[in-house]
Formats: structure tokens, C-alpha cells, sequence
């Protein structure tokens, strides 16, 4: 008969409309003890003849999802896998772009001097160092060094861009950002 | 080709899947000569025809094959497998329409036929009766269900296999048993 006899008093306590239960469910199983056809097992080792050496680690466990998961239902799940390794390529480029700008704003306020050399020859060629932050505001407020501290950090993007493109040690960073972005859509 | 040097029956469910990760088919091969009643039987309970139940036996050991890797050992390979097999087998059974079939009738029962055909339609029906009633239990009792009296697995067992703490099993059952009541647990109602 059954492996494992039922008993209520298995889940706590004896209830005898629970043992009924138990009873019935036995039964039906106990009609139902079958032997398999003889060939069924030659059958599924035919079957398993054709599958690869099974997968270990995360992509087992993807796999043996997949496996689980039958017609249209196994397409969506395969398609879903599929667009979120597109998705989380292209974030890690998004975010390694965005890593790169971060890292070329960094340097923007060595950027920001970079102005003053090209003031300080026009000002006063003699003072080269100690003109830099205080003689700028003062020898020419129209030009770009009062937009650079009133700036929010929008603009300072915004002025970064342009600068970065006359040197050559700033012009690497968006510029390689700009890689970045094509290097997972090329992927994608 | 599967017949090989796996023909120990003591052998240890570890060695099989490690064996099996390492290319040995021939230890898979065990595991399907040795479980295929088990298997069979199970899936023959939660979908009532011998066919269905031969197409899902055949389909769980292809998943548990593919799936082999993420076995860690938490219970036997044995229940390991039949929760797959019992997953599939509802999967199936949940894309059919519910219907009398005479083939779902054990042997006994067709004997009896014989002299009492209205009797075997009966049986059918109220054995219809009953894997519906299971099918329509919510998870986690139906696996629960079909796992401790379709799969035959002992409480301790399907705590193994599913992850689950004994206590958590024992109350998962008892409420699985009581959604059941109304259609089993009437007097009448035993055949």
C-alpha cells in the first residue's frame, strides 16, 4: 500500500474528518499504483540521449526554467531574458558613460583656471600664480569667469563640453564616453 | 550506451549528480531505471490517463536533467524529482479540459464494469471529482497535497524538498486537507 500511511496525528492532532480526508486521497492513490509500460524508461533515456551534458551554476538554473516553461509561455520567458540582458547592457554602458562624465567633472574646476591663463597674459604677465582666482572676477566681469561660480552644475556642464574639446587630457573623457555608448549598442 | 557500471541501488544521489555534471550519462541512466515507477505513478494520479502520465514521466526527467545542476542535496533525489514531475503533471493538467475518461479507471474497476458499468462511471466520476478538487486547491497546498499522497513523500520529506520547515508543511497540509473536506471528508463519499 502507501509509503507513508496517513494519520492526522502527523499535522498536531487527531481529527477524524481530516483522517476521511487522508483516507480518500489514499485510496484514490492506492487505485492508481500502475506499473509504467516496459518501455518507457528506454523511451526517456532515448530522449535524454539527445540532450547536451547538463549546465551547472546560474545558468542551470536559467536553463531548467526554461525547461519547465513550455510553448508560447517558454518564447515570452526567453524573450523577457533576452531583453533584460539587452536592458542591462546597455545600463552598465549608460552607467560607465555616466562614471566617465563624472570623473571629467571632477577636474572642472582645474578646468575653470584654465581661463585665467589665457586672462592673466592680457592682465598682467608678471604675477602668473597669485592673479588666478582674485584677478579674474575683476579684470573682466563680462567674460567667463562670473558665469562660474554662479553657475548650477547644468552649466557647468554645459561649459565643460566645449572646453574639454580644446584640451587634449579632458577631450579623452566624454570623448570616450562617447564610445562607451556605442561600444553596447554595437553589442546590443 | 546507458548500460554501465551504475548498477548499485545504494548508490549515493551526490555521486549520481556529480557523475551526471561530469559527462556520465550512463549515472542518469540509473536514476531513470530506478525512479520511473516512482515517477510514473505520481504524474498517473494528478492527470488520471496513462498516456498524459507517460508524456510528463518522460518530460520531468528531461528537466530534471537539464535542471540536474541546481540540485544541492537538500532531500533525495528521489523527492527532488518528483516535485518537478508533479509541477509538470498540474502544468498539464491545467491546459486540458476536465473529462470523464474511461482509460483513468484502474483495473479492478473495469472488472467490476463488467457486471456494473453505471458503477465504473461513477468511480470515474468521483475520481475526476477528486483530482479536480486537488487541481483547484491554491499553492502552496496543492503541491503539498500531491506531494505527500500522490508522490507518496513522508512530512519530513516534503519539508526536504520544497524548502519548507516541517511545522510550516504540517499547517500547509492540514489547511490543504481542510479546503478538501467539503468534497472528501462527507460520509458518504467513500468508495
Amino acid at each position: 500500500m502507501t509509503r507513508h500511511p496517513f494519520d492526522s496525528g502527523e499535522l498536531g492532532r487527531s481529527d477524524p474528518e481530516m483522517d476521511r480526508v487522508g483516507q480518500q486521497l489514499e485510496r484514490y492513490s492506492a487505485g492508481l499504483a500502475d506499473e509504467p509500460p516496459v518501455d518507457l524508461a528506454a523511451r526517456i533515456q532515448a530522449s535524454l540521449d539527445e540532450e547536451p551534458t547538463p549546465a551547472t551554476g546560474w545558468w542551470a538554473s536559467l536553463l531548467g526554467a526554461l525547461a519547465t516553461w513550455r510553448g508560447p509561455a517558454r518564447m515570452a520567458l526567453a524573450a523577457a531574458v533576452v531583453v533584460a540582458a539587452v536592458v542591462a547592457a546597455l545600463t552598465l554602458g549608460d552607467l560607465a558613460d555616466r562614471a566617465r562624465n563624472n570623473t571629467g567633472a571632477t577636474p572642472s574646476p582645474s578646468v575653470t583656471i584654465t581661463p585665467t591663463p589665457t586672462a592673466s597674459p592680457t592682465a598682467s604677465p608678471t604675477p602668473p600664480p597669485s592673479a588666478s582666482p582674485t584677478a579674474s572676477p575683476s579684470l573682466s566681469p563680462t567674460q567667463t569667469p562670473t558665469p562660474l561660480p554662479t553657475e548650477s552644475d547644468h552649466d557647468d556642464d554645459e561649459l565643460e563640453t566645449p572646453e574639454p574639446s580644446e584640451s587634449d587630457d579632458d577631450n579623452s573623457g566624454p570623448g570616450g564616453g562617447g564610445g562607451g555608448n556605442s561600444g553596447p549598442g554595437g553589442g546590443g | 550506451m546507458w548500460a554501465g557500471t551504475w548498477h548499485d541501488e545504494g548508490v549515493d544521489d551526490r555521486a549520481l549528480v556529480d557523475a551526471t555534471l561530469a559527462g556520465d550519462r550512463q549515472a542518469f541512466g540509473l536514476l531513470v531505471q530506478r525512479e520511473t515507477r516512482t515517477v510514473y505513478r505520481a504524474c498517473l494520479r494528478i492527470l488520471g490517463r496513462a498516456h498524459d502520465a507517460e508524456d510528463v514521466t518522460q518530460e520531468s526527467f528531461v528537466a530534471a536533467y537539464r535542471a540536474i545542476g541546481t540540485y544541492r542535496g537538500e532531500g533525495s533525489l528521489q523527492g527532488w524529482l518528483l516535485r518537478i514531475a508533479t509541477r509538470q503533471a498540474f502544468r498539464r493538467l491545467s491546459q486540458r479540459r476536465p473529462n470523464t475518461d474511461l482509460t483513468a479507471v484502474p483495473e479492478p474497476f473495469l472488472a467490476d464494469s463488467r457486471t456494473d458499468p453505471p458503477g465504473v462511471l461513477v468511480a470515474a466520476e468521483r475520481r475526476d471529482e477528486l483530482r479536480a478538487a486537488v487541481q483547484a486547491l491554491p499553492d502552496p497546498y496543492r503541491e503539498i497535497v500531491a506531494l505527500r499522497f500522490f508522490a507518496e513523500l513522508s512530512l519530513a520529506e516534503v519539508a526536504d524538498v520544497t524548502h519548507r520547515p516541517i511545522n510550516t508543511v504540517k499547517t500547509q497540509l492540514r489547511r490543504g486537507l481542510e479546503r478538501l473536506r467539503p468534497v472528501l471528508g462527507e460520509p458518504g463519499t467513500d468508495r
